[in-house]
């Protein structure tokens, strides 16, 4: 019985898995595959170069991620490629919020902080 | 072709070359995000904009039809949030995957941080906003 169910777990364990393996293959063939335990230099400079400070900052910058992707009903991919791509007004106007957001908040980062 | 098998399929396709062009173009990259978001380099905002090209051909071509989409009270506050995080962590939710993909393991902290989020945002959601559904919630 064909099933036209959603996307099951499977399958969305699947893609997950396959963003993994796609950067590694892309990381190691390009010689830029190596394991550390910071951001690299430009984290250090721009956002912070202690450890927990580090650890603060990505933890709060991906509960930030999480919470705006799911409120705003999209992220890069689904509002920024995929709706802008359907030209859907709530995407276009999505992408443009946080890409603005982005460019201000870089610049507090670079310039400021 | 919406079925299970193809969905499998189509997903391991979609991530496969999701990841390895996210990491080639440099999105993986806090350096070169920072540059893309300072326009010391529009790199990577044209790649973007190419991508977003390329979609909006492919769909029209396969006349993939439009969702309504409507324009709720969450968009643009959950797009700040989301911007914000996406400068000060180089993350947006994909992203740290293929960071950690890359050997940047504090990433790893990244993804705790977003599930998290959505976490918190499901749970704010259902007690408080009661916002609709959007791209990224089915």
């Amino acid at each position: 019985m064909a099933s036209l169910l959603p996307a099951p777990l499977v399958s969305q364990v699947a893609l997950l898995l396959s963003v993994f393996v796609g950067g590694w293959v892309a990381a190691v063939t390009a010689g830029r595959f190596q394991l550390r335990l910071d951001m690299g230099d430009a984290f250090r400079q721009i956002v912070t170069d202690k450890p927990i400070e580090m650890v603060g900052a990505l933890f709060v910058g991906g509960v930030l991620v999480g919470f705006g992707t799911r409120l705003a009903g999209g992220c890069s991919s689904g509002h920024g490629l995929n709706g802008c791509g359907r030209l859907q007004p709530v995407s276009i106007v999505a992408t443009a919020v946080f890409f603005g957001t982005g460019v201000l908040v870089s610049f507090l980062l670079w310039k400021v902080i | 072709m919406r079925t299970r098998g193809g969905i499998l399929v189509a997903n391991i396709i979609a991530g496969l070359a999701l990841g390895y062009t996210v990491a080639n173009i440099g999105f993986a990259d806090y350096a070169e995000l920072n540059r893309m978001f300072t326009f010391q380099d529009l790199r990577m905002f044209l790649a973007f904009a190419g991508a977003v090209a390329i979609i909006v051909v492919v769909f029209a071509v396969l006349r993939v039809r439009r969702t309504a989409g409507r324009i709720h009270a969450g968009v643009i506050p959950g797009a700040v949030l989301f911007g914000t995080g996406w400068a000060i962590s180089g993350g947006c939710p994909a992203i740290p995957i293929v960071q950690v993909a890359s050997g940047y393991l504090p990433a790893l902290v990244t993804i705790a941080g977003i599930v998290v989020g959505i976490r918190l945002c499901r749970w704010a959601n259902t007690r408080y906003f009661h916002l609709d559904s959007g791209s990224c919630e089915r």
